[in-house]
């Protein structure tokens, strides 16, 4: 058979295998959602237009939760993942190659259920009456979860961390220094973006936001949101998804 | 330096020795040996803690040389306002508001911005630069402008 066969189809067929139970309840979380947002639309209906922004908020509040809470799990899931089955794989592949299935696999679930909040909340505000631009909605959620590339990294690092220091029984205190080093390098990220916003890329467009006819964004004083931090992020995710690579390589070799 | 920093930083080092010793993968010591120093020095220019305060300042009203700037209900994103020379200079990289100038005799000015709506006395600007001759009172109302650089006085230009 042809040894040069490209190993990460497999893997990440490995991976869906491996995260049913984790995407079984990512979905469950989207299905609790439309059952919020469902019921909210209910209640909506018959109300004066006065008494509806308790409900409003509350439906914002769950939804931000529901998100809060998948990524989460999708963090666990990344951090705690065990090694890969290699003896399904005619030859061993690269550690980056594994690193990059798990990688894809997690970025891949999280902009699908990113994806389907958003929906969800541009459902559940058009019940109130505002006018939100659907892609202008899914794009904010690409732009979060962009954000959020370099935390699924993070835990992938962290646990391959952990991994190396497996024989030792340091993995305890390699997770505890990857905490607060991932700690201290947000803080730099963040400080670099504050620093730098606005000043060299093109802004992200916000999305359309109408309220009976009326711009609400019409007094902001940006067009959009500062893209900087996103190269930030996605050069951070590259250079960590490569350590992580690398240290795979050394400990599994 | 106190026993408390005397301690965290033998704690520290303690556990950067553990972690160099407790693996044989060159790359996952030289990682978390760089996640201890990030912990262990947190501001190794001495210029992290001076940003967050220096956010704020933005000096509002202007006197200079014949020329009195006035700002109404100005939003703005990293802007500066400072006079170099004989030129007042103001920068942003997002401007919303409203600038009111008078002038003590013509004043030569000139007014970059990418995006955004600019008004010039009622009348709208092109994005990119501006040059002239201010003669008499004018307001300048920005609106969401992007990337703004505005001069006033001898030697303006858009460089």
């Amino acid at each position: 058979m042809n040894p040069r066969v490209n190993p990460l189809p497999t893997l990440l067929w490995l991976e869906l295998r491996k995260h049913t139970g984790w995407l079984t309840v990512l979905g469950g979380i989207l299905a609790l959602s439309l059952v919020v947002v469902l019921r909210v639309r209910q209640e909506v209906a018959g109300r004066p237009f006065g008494d509806q922004g308790g409900l409003f908020a509350l439906q914002f509040v769950l939804l931000f939760l529901a998100a809060l809470a998948g990524f989460l799990l999708l963090l666990i899931a990344l951090g705690r993942a065990s090694r890969a089955e290699t003896w399904l794989l005619l030859s061993v592949p690269p550690g980056i190659t594994h690193q990059l299935a798990r990688f894809i696999f997690g970025a891949t679930a999280l902009l699908v259920f990113a994806g389907g909040l958003a929906g969800l909340l541009w459902w559940g505000s058009s019940a109130f009456g505002l006018e939100v631009g659907l892609i202008g909605m899914l794009g904010l959620a690409l732009y979060l979860v962009i954000l959020g590339l370099p935390l699924l990294a993070l835990a992938l690092l962290g646990r391959t961390l952990t991994l190396a220091y497996g024989l030792s029984r340091l993995g305890w205190l390699s997770g505890i220094a990857t905490a607060l080093g991932a700690f201290n390098l947000l803080g730099w990220l963040f400080e670099l973006s504050a620093r730098t916003i606005y000043s060299f890329l093109p802004v992200w467009p916000l999305p359309a936001l109408r309220l009976a006819g009326q711009d609400l964004l019409g007094e902001v004083p940006v067009s959009g949101l500062p893209s900087e931090p996103l190269l930030y992020g996605l050069v951070l995710t590259a250079l960590l998804i490569g350590l992580a690579g690398r240290v795979w390589d050394e400990v599994e070799a | 330096m106190s026993i408390w920093t005397i301690l965290w930083w033998a704690l520290l080092a303690g556990a950067a020795l553990a972690l160099w010793r407790g693996t044989q993968s060159m790359t996952a010591k030289i990682v978390l040996l760089g996640g201890l120093l990030l912990v262990a020095i947190p501001d190794p220019l001495g210029t992290r803690a001076a940003f967050w305060p220096s956010v704020g300042e933005y000096q509002m009203d202007v006197h200079l040389n014949g020329v009195v700037v006035e700002s109404r209900r100005s939003v703005c994103v990293f802007c500066t306002s400072r006079v170099r020379g004989e030129r007042w200079q103001l920068t942003a990289r997002f401007l919303s508001g409203s600038y009111a100038l008078s002038v003590k005799g013509p004043q030569p000015y000139a007014l970059a911005f990418r995006a955004g709506r600019v008004l010039q006395g009622g009348r709208a600007l092109a994005p990119g630069c501006t040059t002239g001759t201010l003669e008499a009172d004018t307001t300048f109302d920005f609106t969401r402008a992007e990337r703004l650089d505005f001069q006033v006085g001898p030697g303006a230009s858009c460089r």
